[in-house]
Formats: C-alpha cells, structure tokens, sequence
C-alpha cells in the first residue's frame, strides 16, 4: 500500500514537471538587460566605451545581428543620447550558427549572454555635466520549438563629463 | 493515520493535474474570455467579414457565395517562421490550381504585410499570390474563436491560434485545422483534399 501511494505521487510529480516544463518552453524569456560604461566620468574631447550586456535564459537564444535567415528579425540597438554627443560604431558579437526544428534554414543567434559594444564621443566644446544614454535593444528571442513576437528592452547609464 | 494521509495528498495532486489539463493547455489551446471561446467548428456557418487587402482594397468572405469554395488562414504574423513558411507554401497552391480562393489574415498591418511579402517573394518562387488582410483589431480573428491571449496587452495583441478554414459555397466550414502543436500546419495536399471532399 505504501509502493502504491508512493507510486501515485511520484507519477503526479513528474507530470507536473513535464506540464512545467512544456510550459516554458511555449513561454517568452525573460531577457535581462545591463548598459555598462567603462567610466562613468571622462573629459570633453574624449570617448566612453559602452556595453550593452543581454543575459540570455537558458533553453532560449536571440536571433544574432546577422540572422543568415531572410525571415528571422535581426537583434539591433537603438542609442539614445542628447546633442551634441555622438555614437560611435556599434560593434555586434559574433553570431552562433544553430539548426532548429522551426525552420528549415540555419540560424545566427546568441545564446546565454552577448556583449554589444559602442563609443560616446564627448565633443571638446560640451560643458561640465551629468548625461543619461539610453539603449533600446530590439529582438526576437526563440526557444528550442518556437519563436515570440519582438520584443524592445531598455537600459539606461549615466555619466559626466568633468575637468 | 499515515497511510489516509497520503491517500489524500495523493488524490488532491491527481485532482491538481486534471485541472491542469482541462485548460487544454496541451493542446496548445487556452480558453479565452473572448467574443467566442471556441474556435468555430465543421459545419458551422463561417462569420462573414469584409477585412482590406494590401492595397486598401475591401475584400468580403460572401463575395464568393454560390460561386466557389474559401480557404481561410488565419497566421500570427510576419514575425513567425513557421507561418512565413506556411504560406510561402501556398503561393504552389493557388498557382498550380487557378481555380481556388484563398485569404490570409493577420494583425499586421498593411505596411509590415508588404515588407512580409516582399521577404517571402525574394526566394525567386514568385510573388505572394493571394490576399493579404489585415485585422488589427482582431475582430474577426475573435468572432472566429482564435484569439490566443497569450499576448493580450502587448503590442501584439490579439494574434490568433494559427488556422486553415476550407468554407464550402454555402459559406459553411467543411473543414478546418486549428493548431495544436505549433511546428505543424496543414499541407497543400491536405487542403486539396479537403476541397475535393466539397464535391
């Protein structure tokens, strides 16, 4: 008797597991978003690097910058920053190229976490302040069967600009 | 005291999983508080629409009334691998069977609809060879019980559950697949097939 109900548990438990399970697999990511400044102070004239940094949940992947695929949205960054600073080149990571039971064509994507680089160029004339830069990434993330609507997150950073 | 315990435990977790399932969850289909909850059925009367195409032009499901049969597919959008595929697909079937009527229909607008088709075509297989319409406010896409609320309150709100209508000259639904697992769509072969069982 006691096989029996520890049987009826055990079976009920995995059950769950499995609709738990499926259901995350059929559930968008959460994707974390972190905009880090190599400094958070520079001089007028010079120039900040920048790292938008995008933390991937396991189980799901981003579709990279370079797709491959013509149907696939590409990740891109939006960089918003006041006049008259300006960006510099964005630098997108290298892509993983994967093969998935939605398509029939290889994909780029990210996986677990990817690094966008970029510069601020702090223009000689501007005056000693305090500036917000903001990031917008805009993606499309996938699981292993599926993929979701896109999707923007923000991250935000603040610097000065001093003597 | 202990074997009555677990006899109860067990049989809460039993009921805790039944009630799970009967979401349909593994179906892939959630029931909805929409205008409908169902997807409408074989042999039900198909809910007439007038939706426009790409070009702004309206196009009304009972145009075709007495005269032919209606493939109807309602696809999530342009974001969607599997529907970008599916009706790359479909441009064989109206093409290779002149005769057939087929509209897609869709949240998107008639902007992302056009880039949508232009993605499609570069493949060198021909253009899109059918209807686009767009149903941003997915009313039609709600009245035909597809309304997946899953993205309820965001941007895409009101995407339907993928579906392929066939809808006979009466304008009833002869025939009709409602997806239940998301990688799998009805084949050319599988419509055809459904058209000539209309005859």
């Amino acid at each position: 008797m006691k096989l029996v109900v520890s049987m009826i548990l055990l079976s009920n438990a995995l059950l769950f597991c499995n609709q738990s399970l499926v259901h995350a697999q059929t559930t968008p990511p959460k994707i974390g978003t972190r905009l880090i400044l190599a400094k958070d102070k520079a001089q007028a004239g010079r120039l900040i690097s920048a790292s938008l940094i995008v933390d991937i949940p396991a189980g799901y992947h981003l579709n990279a910058h370079d797709p491959i695929s013509r149907f696939a949205l590409p990740t891109k960054i939006e960089v918003q920053i006041p006049d008259p600073y300006k960006v510099a080149p964005i630098s997108y990571p290298r892509a993983v190229v994967r093969k998935f039971s939605f398509t029939d064509e290889r994909l780029g994507v990210y996986e677990r976490q990817a690094v966008i680089r970029f510069g601020l160029r702090i223009p000689g004339s501007v005056q000693l302040r305090t500036t917000t830069v903001k990031v917008i990434l805009n993606y499309q993330s996938c699981s292993n069967e599926v993929c979701f609507p896109p999707k923007k997150e923000e991250a935000t950073a603040v610097f000065q600009v001093g003597k | 005291m202990w074997l009555r315990t677990s006899f109860g435990v067990g049989l809460v977790l039993i009921a805790l999983v039944h009630a799970t399932l009967s979401q349909s969850y593994t179906r892939g289909i959630t029931v909805v508080d929409a205008e409908r909850t169902e997807p409408i059925r074989n042999g039900e009367e198909a809910p007439d629409f007038t939706l426009e195409d790409i070009q702004g032009n309206s196009v009304t499901l009972s145009s075709a009334r007495g005269k032919t049969a209606t493939v109807l597919v309602f696809y999530r959008g342009y974001w969607c691998p599997f529907c970008a595929r599916q009706l790359s697909e479909l441009r064989s079937l109206t093409r290779d069977q002149g005769q057939i009527r087929l509209l897609a229909i869709s949240v998107d607008d008639h902007a992302t609809s056009k880039k949508f088709i232009e993605k499609i075509s570069s493949d060198g297989n021909g253009s899109v060879n059918f209807p686009m319409l767009s149903d941003p406010d997915h009313k039609v896409i709600d009245r035909y019980g597809l309304h997946d609320p899953a993205y309820d309150g965001s941007k895409f709100d009101g995407i339907p559950h993928p579906a392929v209508y066939v809808i006979d000259k009466e304008g009833r639904v002869a025939w009709s697949k409602v997806e239940s697992d998301y990688k799998i769509r009805p084949s050319n072969a599988d419509i055809l097939a459904a058209i000539a069982g209309l005859n």
